[in-house]
């Protein structure tokens, strides 16, 4: 019961990859120019910042520490906002969601077929940074990347990609009552930016706005996962997050069914 | 003279469709206006943070960078009034072969492609961008002469329309390309540099943000004629570099309506 729709999602990633690379040479440069211009920007950032407090530390992060964690950052929220960003509310304008409704499989599994492959893309790249970082010599002494911490991070980057791709079907599932949400996903990806960690870690962030982080969902977006990874989140700690982090994505899967259902019965299928 | 009067009637219809659009998507307006002040935000709030943890970034003080930002984002929101959302229907435009449309028009297909669409919702955020900039020229703790505000206001121009023919390099290529962004993803991330300050980078980085890709001059150059910071050979290098672009941009325009090839393209 459980296999088929992952065999959907494994048919629909295929085919969205082949067709994400079909501009083969625009693709690579896009992708390698963009990640290396990110990367360029967040690490003259850090090194700036460090050179003017000529201080070892910074927060408890060390530059080099700091450096890791913004160069993964990068790669880890590329993985988390996938592909095929406003497609839903495009389908619901024309109507193209008709044939979705139609299809032997979910909407659910199409969609996220369609919203993994740059997500793959992103942890291959995290895969080479990483290999780069260690061969260069550049790794912190004071991280530790172990098997289980890298295990324990690709899941949580897995689940951290389910929870923002459910948080965007619920932005774009608002296209069943309002024309033009096209602002509201860009505003989602631009909070996301910010909060999630990805500039700058969640615990160099003013108190208060740390514990109004906690009740939400952009901490595990790109912060959580990386801890993770960085072996910095373990034990008990690691336990509450995950389960905080799978209780996110119910409560925002249950609201995106519930949108969802609900948006079907205003729906009428010629577009507006 | 009777050509301009003739692009400023075209581009008051603009307006005037523009508004009454408005009128049709009230909530769409509500949400770009939310838009644009959530990327405000977001982009304040990055350098608030890190003001938390030191007192100066790249020798500029925390005054001098809201300066900076404030010129980084009263640019972002005149493009995003007269120019963004031109760019965003090119690819499609030439993809689907509906460019066909502005080719036949008695009026020069460049300035339809520049000028036929004016983001109403984005007046509100160019308000804010001006207020925002009054603010952190109020919280400069420099001296400010006559000749600093002259400087910034003739080099915010002079940002502008080399902001406008840089991001024309990321939709022309679609000519060749016919992909359905452009270079979009690339320009995205060109425009996290630009909303950094020039100081934080180094050597071979700095020269290719200063020349290749010249978001240094975009966004810093403002700020720095504003601080004092910018000598005369550089104000001529910004001038000459906004020649060079919209030079490009012609050329590049010009070869690509030859190899388009209309709806089958």
């Amino acid at each position: 019961m459980i296999s088929a729709p992952l065999i959907h999602i494994g048919l629909v990633f295929s085919a969205e990859t082949k067709r994400l690379i079909s501009y083969r040479v625009q693709f690579w440069c896009e992708l390698v120019l963009s990640t290396v211009v990110e990367l360029l920007v967040t690490v003259a950032v850090w090194q700036a910042v460090f050179a003017e407090r000529g201080a070892k530390q910074i927060g408890g992060y060390t530059l080099e520490e700091m450096l890791v964690y913004v160069m993964l950052a990068v790669f880890l929220n590329q993985a988390t906002r996938g592909s095929g960003t406003g497609t839903f509310a495009r389908d619901i304008y024309d109507g193209s969601l008709t044939k979705y409704l139609v299809y032997p499989l979910s909407l659910y599994s199409y969609k996220l077929g369609t919203y993994l492959p740059r997500s793959l893309f992103a942890l291959v790249g995290l895969a080479l940074a990483l290999t780069g970082i260690f061969l260069l010599g550049y790794w912190p002494e004071t991280l530790r990347l172990t098997f289980p911490g890298v295990l324990f991070g690709l899941f949580a980057v897995l689940l951290a990609t389910i929870l923002f791709f459910l948080l965007l079907f619920c932005v774009e599932a608002v296209a069943f009552w309002v024309e033009h949400v096209w602002a509201l996903s860009v505003i989602l990806t631009f909070t996301t930016m910010l909060l999630s960690g990805k500039w700058i870690p969640l615990d160099l962030f003013p108190e208060w706005l740390q514990s109004l982080l906690d009740y939400s969902p952009f901490p595990y977006l790109v912060y959580f996962p990386l801890t993770v990874f960085l072996g910095k989140t373990s034990g008990s700690e690691l336990l509450y997050g995950f389960i905080l982090l799978i209780c996110w994505i119910l409560v925002v899967f249950g609201l995106s069914r519930y949108m969802y259902s609900r948006g079907l019965r205003s729906y009428t299928g010629v577009g507006i | 003279m009777s050509a301009l009067k003739k692009f400023f009637r075209i581009y008051a219809a603009t307006i005037r469709f523009s508004m009454s659009r408005v009128m049709f998507f009230r909530l769409d307006f509500a949400f770009r206006f939310l838009m644009d002040l959530v990327y405000y935000a977001i982009t304040i709030g990055f350098f608030e943070i890190l003001f938390l943890h030191t007192t100066t970034l790249g020798g500029w003080r925390h005054d001098e960078v809201l300066v900076f930002i404030a010129c980084a984002l009263f640019l972002d929101s005149l493009y995003m009034l007269f120019i963004a959302r031109n760019l965003w229907e090119f690819p499609s435009d030439v993809n689907r072969g509906t460019l066909d449309g502005y080719l036949t028009r008695p009026v020069s297909p460049f300035f339809v492609l520049l000028c036929r669409h004016f983001q109403f919702p984005s007046l509100l955020n160019v308000f804010v961008g001006v207020l925002f900039l009054l603010y952190a020229i109020a919280r400069y703790e420099g001296t400010i002469t006559a000749w600093n505000i002259a400087g910034i206001l003739f080099l915010l121009l002079n940002s502008f329309v080399l902001l406008v023919c840089f991001r024309l390099f990321s939709v022309l290529p679609v000519f060749w390309t016919h992909s359905r962004f452009g270079f979009n993803m690339l320009f995205q991330s060109f425009e996290q540099v630009s909303t950094r300050p020039e100081v934080i980078f180094r050597g071979i980085t700095h020269l290719i943000f200063l020349t290749i890709v010249p978001v240094f001059v975009i966004t810093s150059f403002p700020a720095r004629a504003f601080m004092g910071k910018l000598t005369a050979a550089e104000v001529v290098f910004a001038l000459l570099v906004t020649l060079t672009f919209a030079y490009a941009v012609r050329l590049v325009w010009l070869a690509g309506l030859r190899s388009y090839s209309s709806a089958s393209s």
